[in-house]
């Protein structure tokens, strides 16, 4: 499948604030159109959004290029800017040149087989949120985010798969000083994905970021920090809940570049039947960096005998003066627990069903 | 009658623990069982409550449900707990992830589920759940935590005691309420136990310590040694106790 988005056909006249009745409306007016024209593919992606608008959690949402078409009508929230950016420019290759302690795979992964990708500025001043909805219908997509100094941004992304092939897309954030982001990312049972997240911090910015996922069939959630500036702070969350053959891999890189930054990632999963879940944290503390702060932890409750979860926290110091923690743990329910809620009138399956969500709970 | 024990006999591990153990208990009865360690005190707690470590290798238990006796070993631990039995934790469990509000909300419409009651709306419930906890000074952010998670062991105890309230039991067996307890905690533990009891149920204390029973009056009090009962009375076998110790048995 190759679908390009730059062939999207905006009406111009149409407000571009995407609401799931107004995604109706527009496919079936025929104006969101990939390819221009109404093809086997074009029948099957309108059947697929409107799937989507039955599917979403989302009552107001963009998808990457609907918000490209919602700003070039002037119709996106105060605050918002967008604009395209070549792979093979400048600003990209600068990122590329500063990620040098990364692996030679991520970069490769984060250039992705796009050719240009959509930027979006948040402005100095600005606090709100965004939902994107990011429909997985080719490899390479993605966007760039960056949040001017002090802005601050709730942003809720969900994936949804098109098609049965493992397609790839790749997000870049930028935090200018004092700004802060927050970021839950959403992840259902039919996404067959590999993510890449490369988040620049400066200095105080603030990152918060969550994943949610239930039971995909496989996601790969690749994910670099680097913290540039003093007192950056990334905080990284993951609740995995998956069932059947779910496959979840997690491979974070945390670079601590500078004194006083601190990071922090708790990574859990909550396997049934056959799921596998892996989780690979890399922390670097580059010798300059004193006072830095880090934990890692990782969890996985095992309530099969058949499921498997790799944990690899990992640490490489190059200087004394930091805190730096890190863990991995494995267990299954625990009878006392059990017992407790059953000796409070829950039966064995709703007990159960507590503790198991309990544990995924933040 | 609410219940009764009749020659029990468990084991654990295949380690004898209750010996013939025979005990009834009306409505409106406060029973005090004490002894020394490793008598079974706990254990017969825990198997009335339904553990699944016991074997009982002989004996019975019946329990009164709709005036009628009932075979206990027939339920499930949570259709006892249904059934107005309530097990206050020697060591009350952590569940980190299930706040006390949850815990205390799932098992009440669990209860009211079983008795053909209407169930509580969620914000009539809480703030039935907030009064009892200002009752027994629990301070209303403890609700919406983990359950028991970080709490002392005296606020622990306290918790099982704002269960107690709001789950509002026919019989509670409250094992060794009292340990670890200071004064203070002691007093509002104490409080909360004689706030509950009434004539349409029963309490058990299983302790250790005179101290509880002086806030506490029991109407009988028992002494459990080797698995058996064996002797009954009233407050002057505490004194006894006390100056005596469990030799004398």
């Amino acid at each position: 499948m190759n679908l390009n988005f730059s062939n999207l056909v905006p009406n111009q006249q149409e407000s571009f604030k995407y609401t799931p009745t107004l995604i109706k409306q527009v496919i079936e007016k025929g104006h969101f159109t990939p390819l221009g024209q109404q093809t086997d593919e074009y029948f099957k992606y309108q059947h697929f959004m409107n799937s989507l608008v039955e599917q979403t959690s989302f009552k107001d949402f963009y998808t990457p290029e609907q918000f490209w078409m919602a700003f070039e009508n002037q119709d996106l929230p105060k605050g918002f800017q967008a604009s395209w950016v070549l792979k093979d420019s400048v600003f990209c290759k600068d990122k590329l040149k500063r990620a040098f302690c990364w692996p030679e795979s991520l970069k490769n992964f984060l250039l992705g087989n796009c050719d240009k990708i959509l930027k979006i500025n948040v402005q100095s001043g600005f606090v709100g949120d965004l939902s994107l909805l990011m429909p997985l219908i080719g490899s390479g997509q993605g966007f760039i985010l960056e949040l001017e100094p002090g802005a601050k941004l709730s942003l809720k992304l969900e994936y949804a798969q098109f098609g049965k092939e493992l397609f790839g897309s790749s997000l870049w954030v930028n935090l200018a000083p004092d700004s802060e982001l927050n970021f839950l990312e959403t992840v259902r049972g039919d996404v067959f994905s590999a993510r890449g997240l490369w988040v620049d911090l400066e200095q105080g910015a603030r990152f918060f970021h969550e994943i949610k996922a239930q039971g995909p069939k496989y996601f790969r959630n690749q994910l670099g920090v680097m913290l540039l500036g003093q007192n950056a702070q990334a905080h990284l969350k993951g609740a995995f809940d998956q069932q059947a053959t779910s496959f979840c891999e997690n491979e974070t890189w945390i670079g601590h570049q500078v004194p006083r930054a601190y990071s922090n990632q708790e990574y859990r999963a909550l396997l049934k039947d056959e799921a596998q879940f892996v989780f690979k944290g890399h922390v670097k503390i580059e010798p300059d960096a004193v006072e830095s702060q880090t934990h890692q932890l990782a969890k996985a409750l095992f309530l099969s005998p058949h499921v498997t979860a790799n944990l690899k926290p990992y640490l490489d110091i190059e200087c004394d003066d930091v805190i730096a923690t890190h863990g991995a743990a494995i267990s299954q329910l625990q009878e006392q627990e059990l017992f407790y809620l059953q000796s409070r009138g829950l039966n064995e399956q709703k007990a159960k069903a507590l503790l198991e969500s309990a544990f995924l709970e933040f | 009658m609410l219940l009764n024990v009749k020659n029990l006999k468990a084991q654990i591990d295949g380690k004898q623990i209750l010996k013939g153990l025979s005990l009834q208990i009306n409505a409106g009865e406060v029973h005090a069982i004490m002894g020394p360690n490793g008598s079974g005190k706990s254990s017969l707690s825990k198997i009335i409550s339904g553990h699944a470590g016991y074997e009982v290798t002989e004996g019975e238990i019946e329990y009164e449900i709709n005036f009628k006796m009932k075979n206990l070993f027939e339920l499930e631990p949570h259709e006892r707990a249904q059934e107005g039995i309530f097990l206050g934790f020697q060591y009350p469990v952590e569940v980190p992830g299930v706040t006390n509000m949850m815990l205390l909300f799932e098992s009440y419409n669990a209860i009211m589920l079983r008795q053909g009651v209407e169930p509580m709306a969620q914000d009539e419930f809480n703030k039935v759940v907030q009064q009892k906890a200002e009752f027994l000074g629990i301070k209303e952010d403890y609700l919406y935590r983990g359950v028991n998670v970080g709490f002392s062991g005296g606020e622990k105890k306290r918790n099982e005691i704002l269960q107690l309230l709001v789950l509002n039991p026919r019989l509670a067996f409250l094992d060794e309420i009292d340990s670890g307890l200071d004064i203070d905690a002691l007093k509002v533990v104490s409080k909360g136990v004689n706030f509950f009891k009434n004539k349409n149920n029963a309490v058990v204390l299983v302790t250790h310590y005179q101290r509880l029973l002086d806030y506490i009056k029991p109407d009988f009090v028992h002494v459990l040694s080797d698995g058996q009962i064996k002797v009954s009375g009233g407050m002057e076998l505490v004194h006894k106790l006390e100056k005596q110790g469990y030799d004398w048995l």
